[in-house]
């Protein structure tokens, strides 16, 4: 390696990154670790003394991977004292009192506050407490303020998402911000303010500052305008509607939502332009300052004052850490290796703060930065022909030839060298993206982020030009949003791509890395070729390893309360068997917890779909499947209801022309790759007829499927309850299984002593989500499985279950161990 | 011609500059966060170096004698003594005596472009460094009362947001003590860049374009013009004929290059 790769900075940073990245996996660290540093820390001072250049590298080395790793543990494994807020959880009802902490974030009708707990009261004795909690309240409550000081009735939990493998882990994600713990209010009016004013009292002056700022949108401005102006000046975006956001993110255009480097970058750009403009007015300051580095001074002020408008959330000062970093780097005269000075910003800023290394929009401004510094100019010395370019006087058409050229390159090379993370957390790939950022970043990076800003400074000082501006501003964003709402209806803008392997990340990386030396060098252009090659076997290997699969696999999905099985017959088909689905609108399960599942195992077609019962906990998420898989068949068992998401699934499969078979008992067994599934439920009448709304019913209707694979059988029962199980037990169907799908998450009618006697299962699988509506599963119905002698495994619990059977041993798997007392 | 010893010409880089080498932690710092790189070809420099790499300094050419007694240009034979040449013979040249201290080519050429054009205004200390040396060496110590840039229109001062000659003299007038004017000689008229230009439209060009804000703090006085290129002398010898008008006594010209007419 050559260039900056000589230099001390980069190896330590990528040491650094390395022990962090090693350091969030879950294993066990000696306590003795931080001895062993120290230990280290001697020997590196030894080593300088001595003047033994290699030891003291090597010891360097290990010293930044041991500091990484410690970095990243005491989030993830934080030594916590004894009066921590996470003492007190999974108790009932406490009272509470903290400070909140950082502004209330608002979405969809709900409040979350973060909250710097105080003390805890239960049952009138005082306990000092300490460490940060997230409160979620029900409704939109506009009143609490950072600073204010609140007592809270509420009960406190450990945080729970979703326990799939390979997918979002939410107590990861909040671990990374120091909260362990979360709140629920115990009634709808379970908090009252104390004082307020506990608080930095800078923080608190900019706070009202961002409440005029805040006020003086809602004023003027009317949805979806004022939430994207708030998202650009605040920093909120919790108020963007969905279908908003959406058509950014179709558009590949969302980079421009968040307050992240590019953000910055443009607020800097702009007002370094603007300070250098009216710095050069005066003959005087020309003659006696430098004035490139004056406005580069200049404006490090200037994006403080943005970073403390936008809020100052951790992701806002890791942006202001990256352009500040370039600023001083002019001013310091060593802005010559923009590379280098990009290694130094991301160093300091995980030095700052570790858990940054995992956020996507540091990660993605990152990489994109990184890869337009080091592939532009490698890319335009193949094209260059003239020697120095600032000599020659071209003509200004030739000049708008050039600078479109050039933001063709840069957009193209962002996209690229950023794509494999957007597939990595998003899934998703914009192609339409290398032309819509073309115009829709200046549009809103020269146009709408420097009205909005300009106009809310302006609000402070002359009222009637603020609310011109924002109204110009107004008329500009409607526009933009008109515009992308034509992209996103493109077919083909936006695709949904597979989860790539770390492994297949590197491969692009290198092939990246390599491109623009394959001209030059020999050896780039052999390990070119060969890095080809050896994408192209991986690829074959995913689209192979199906047809080689011997065994027959169920993973009953971790989806909260509700119902999600896949099941992957030998040689490669598969069956989704319902889809979760929440009761209220606020999460899809669907599309955050089934498809990303999915395409973790490369999985973009469901031969056949299958919904039991109409009910939203199976239904629910089976319409972002529906619509953007491939879907071979849908099967259900016959009921229909009028409600929206099932009307909407009904849509999405008439559209896409799939064929529906409504199955029941008469349905004869059908046989895929080996796999026997006969129906035994719901009976043969005209259900469809009879529009039952009575939820007993609709349960009783679930379709009942039983699997054979050679000589083990599986039993999947949807949420049917005594009757259904007393109807099958007298039409004396063969039940007997090894497995079975508990009924109805466990309820107390369900599961009946005489039908689990004759079903005889030596497996059980609940899926059940925690603290759900119903209090499922029921104590009894549990008990009578645990007389039988069967063991029992929950996803509320253990998380995703995965069973694997050759048809005729078993195996089973759960994401987490906990638990397995059962 | 007197050439100063060589003890004054090492004493001229001293100073404020060398607080950079200063051991210790603060430079181990700035070595590891921000570390040093050859200006003009921005590769990292070597340890122990600084400034200019190595590959870089062996590409200029210093000028040596022999060369012309009046603008300064090197003779190719080195068997000749210094002597006026033929263009300064034939033509009028106002100042008495013009010298600079590397030719225009190669990478002190780059370096200037990158300088000028690309506003990477941290070259000045090292360009000062080397003329301040180059100063001492050609004239004697006291015999120097002001320095003045060649001036830009303020056109074109506000597009480059410097002016070059302005920055070397300050950075000079600093290294030696001699006082400089910035406000003295100004520029009237904006000229259309000199790059491209042959030597007669040069002159054409530029005849005019100067005058002398201040003739008072100008009489009597021996003045260096300082520029950061002497390509056919037609710009400098203007400024030194306006500056001569002005009441000056005599005008001498130092310049960072000059650029051979046969390259």
């Amino acid at each position: 390696m050559s260039g900056p790769f000589r230099l001390p900075l980069i190896p330590i940073f990528i040491v650094y990154t390395l022990g962090i990245y090693v350091g969030h996996f879950d294993f066990p660290l000696l306590p003795q670790g931080w001895m062993f540093l120290l230990i280290l820390l001697c020997v590196w001072a030894l080593s300088l003394v001595t003047r033994r250049a290699r030891m003291g590298t090597w010891t360097a080395f290990s010293i930044f991977f041991l500091l990484g790793i410690f970095s990243i543990q005491l989030y993830l494994r934080p030594p916590h004292s004894s009066s921590h807020i996470s003492h007190f959880t999974g108790l009932d009802r406490i009272s509470l009192e903290g400070i909140i902490d950082r502004p209330p974030e608002y979405s969809r009708g709900r409040t979350q506050l973060l909250i710097r707990s105080q003390k805890v009261i239960l049952s009138n004795r005082h306990f000092p407490a300490d460490g940060l909690l997230l409160i979620f309240l029900k409704e939109e409550e506009r009143s609490p303020r950072v600073g204010d000081r609140l007592r809270l009735s509420c009960r406190l939990y450990p945080p729970r998402g979703f326990h799939n493998p390979a997918g979002f882990s939410y107590e990861r994600h909040l671990a990374l911000e120091r909260i362990y713990t979360v709140g629920f209010l115990s009634e709808k009016k379970g908090w009252v303010k104390l004082g307020e004013g506990f608080k930095n009292p800078v923080i608190l002056r900019v706070e009202r500052w961002r409440d005029r700022i805040r006020d003086f949108l809602d004023r003027e401005t009317n949805p979806p305008a004022s939430s994207i102006f708030k998202a650009l000046v605040l920093g909120e975006q919790g108020e963007i509607p969905e279908e908003i956001k959406e058509r950014f993110i179709v558009t590949g255009t969302a980079h421009l939502l968040a307050i992240s480097g590019d953000q910055f970058g443009i607020v800097a750009f702009l007002s370094f332009s603007l300070l250098i403009w009216i710095l050069k007015r005066s003959e005087f300051l020309l003659l006696s300052i430098p004035v490139r580095k004056w406005a580069a001074g200049l404006t490090i002020p200037c994006i403080i004052l943005y970073a403390f408008i936008a809020g100052g959330g951790i992701s806002v000062v890791r942006s202001a850490i990256m352009v500040i970093t370039f600023l001083v780097s002019i001013l310091l005269n060593r802005e010559r290796n923009l590379l280098h000075t990009l290694t130094l910003a991301a160093f300091l800023i995980l030095l700052f703060s570790p858990p940054s290394l995992f956020d996507v929009s540091f990660q993605l401004s990152f990489l994109a930065v990184l890869s337009i510094l080091y592939l532009v100019p490698r890319i335009l010395q193949e094209f260059r022909q003239e020697g120095i370019s600032a000599l020659v006087r071209i003509s200004w058409k030739k000049n708008i030839v050039r600078y479109i050229a050039l933001s063709l390159l840069v957009t193209a090379v962002a996209i690229i060298g950023t794509a494999p993370f957007v597939a990595l957390q998003f899934n998703r790939f914009a192609p339409i993206g290398f032309f819509t950022n073309l115009f829709i970043v200046p549009w809103v990076g020269f146009l709408i982020v420097p009205l909005s800003l300009s106009a809310s400074i302006f609000s402070f000082v002359f009222t009637p030009l603020a609310t011109f501006l924002i109204n110009v501003n107004s008329f500009v964003t409607m526009m933009l949003l008109r515009v992308l709402a034509f992209f996103s209806s493109l077919p083909f803008a936006s695709l949904f791509v597979s989860t790539p392997t770390p492994f297949e990340i590197i491969l692009f990386y290198l092939l990246l890395f390599l491109s623009v030396h394959v001209k030059k060098r020999k050896a780039a252009r052999y390990l070119f070729w060969g890095i080809c090659i050896v994408s192209a076997l991986d690829l074959a290997f995913w689209n192979l390893k199906d047809s080689f699969q011997k065994d027959l696999k169920l993973s009953f999905i971790d989806v909260g309360q509700g119902d999600s099985i896949l099941i992957e017959f030998p040689q490669g088909k598969r069956m989704l068997v319902d889809g979760g689905g929440l009761y209220d609108d606020r999460f899809d399960t669907g599309k955050n917890v089934i498809a990303p599942f999915l395409w973790n195992k490369k999985i973009r077609r469901i031969h056949t779909l299958v919904l039991t019962h109409p009910d939203p906990d199976h239904l629910k998420g089976l319409n972002f499947i529906a619509s953007e898989f491939s879907i071979g068949q849908f099967w259900d068992n016959g009921s229909r209801t009028e409600s929206e998401s099932y009307l909407q699934l009904r849509g999405t499969l008439n559209e896409k022309k799939i064929r529906i078979q409504s199955l029941n008992e008469e349905t004869l067994p059908q046989t895929i790759n080996g796999v026997e599934i006969s129906v035994l439920n719901p009976p043969m009448r005209r259900v469809t007829q009879k529009r039952t709304h009575n939820p007993r019913d609709v349960n009783n209707a679930s379709l009942v499927m039983k699997l054979r694979f050679k000589n083990v059988s599986v039993l999947l029962t949807g949420d049917i309850g005594k009757e259904a199980e007393e109807r099958m037990l007298r039409r004396d169907y063969p039940l007997r299984s090894d497995i079975i799908k508990i009924p109805h998450h466990g309820s107390g009618t369900s599961s009946s002593a005489l039908f689990l006697e004759r079903v005889k299962p030596t497996y059980a699988i609940l899926s059940v989500g925690e603290r759900n509506i119903g209090r499922l599963p029921h104590p009894e119905a549990l008990k009578r499985y645990r007389q039988l002698g069967v063991t029992l495994y929950r996803t509320d619990v253990q998380g995703a279950i995965t069973v694997v059977t050759d048809g005729e041993a078993i195996q089973i798997k759960t994401f987490s161990n906990a638990g397995n007392r059962d | 011609m007197s050439i100063p010893p060589a003890a004054s010409c090492r004493r001229a880089g001293a100073g404020r500059y060398k607080r950079v080498r200063i051991m210790g932690l603060q430079s181990t710092l700035f070595q590891f966060f921000l570390p040093p790189q050859c200006p003009c070809c921005e590769k990292f420099s070597e340890e122990g170096e600084q400034g200019f790499c190595s590959n870089c300094l062996s590409q200029i050419r210093w000028i040596e004698p022999p060369f012309c007694s009046i603008c300064g240009i090197p003779f190719i034979s080195q068997e000749v003594k210094t002597h006026p040449c033929g263009a300064c013979v034939t033509h009028t040249r106002y100042f008495t005596m013009a010298r600079a201290l590397g030719a225009f080519e190669g990478s002190l050429q780059e370096a200037i472009h990158r300088w000028k054009y690309e506003g990477k205004t941290y070259l000045t200390s090292f360009f000062a460094e080397w003329i301040a040396e180059g100063l001492n060496r050609y004239w004697k110590p006291g015999s120097l009362d002001l320095l003045i840039p060649v001036p830009l229109h303020p056109l074109r001062l506000r597009e480059r947001g410097f002016n070059q000659a302005l920055l070397l003299v300050k950075d000079l007038s600093h290294r030696t003590g001699i006082p400089y004017r910035k406000k003295i000689l100004q520029k009237r008229k904006p000229t259309i860049p000199q790059v491209n230009l042959g030597g007669v439209e040069r002159e054409k060009g530029v005849r005019g374009t100067f005058y002398v804000a201040d003739k008072e703090e100008l009489r009597g006085t021996s003045v260096l013009l300082v520029d950061d290129v002497y390509t056919t002398g037609a710009t400098v010898n203007e400024c030194s004929k306006v500056l001569l008008g002005g009441g000056a006594e005599r005008v001498d010209v130092l310049t960072l290059a000059h650029a051979l007419r046969s390259s």
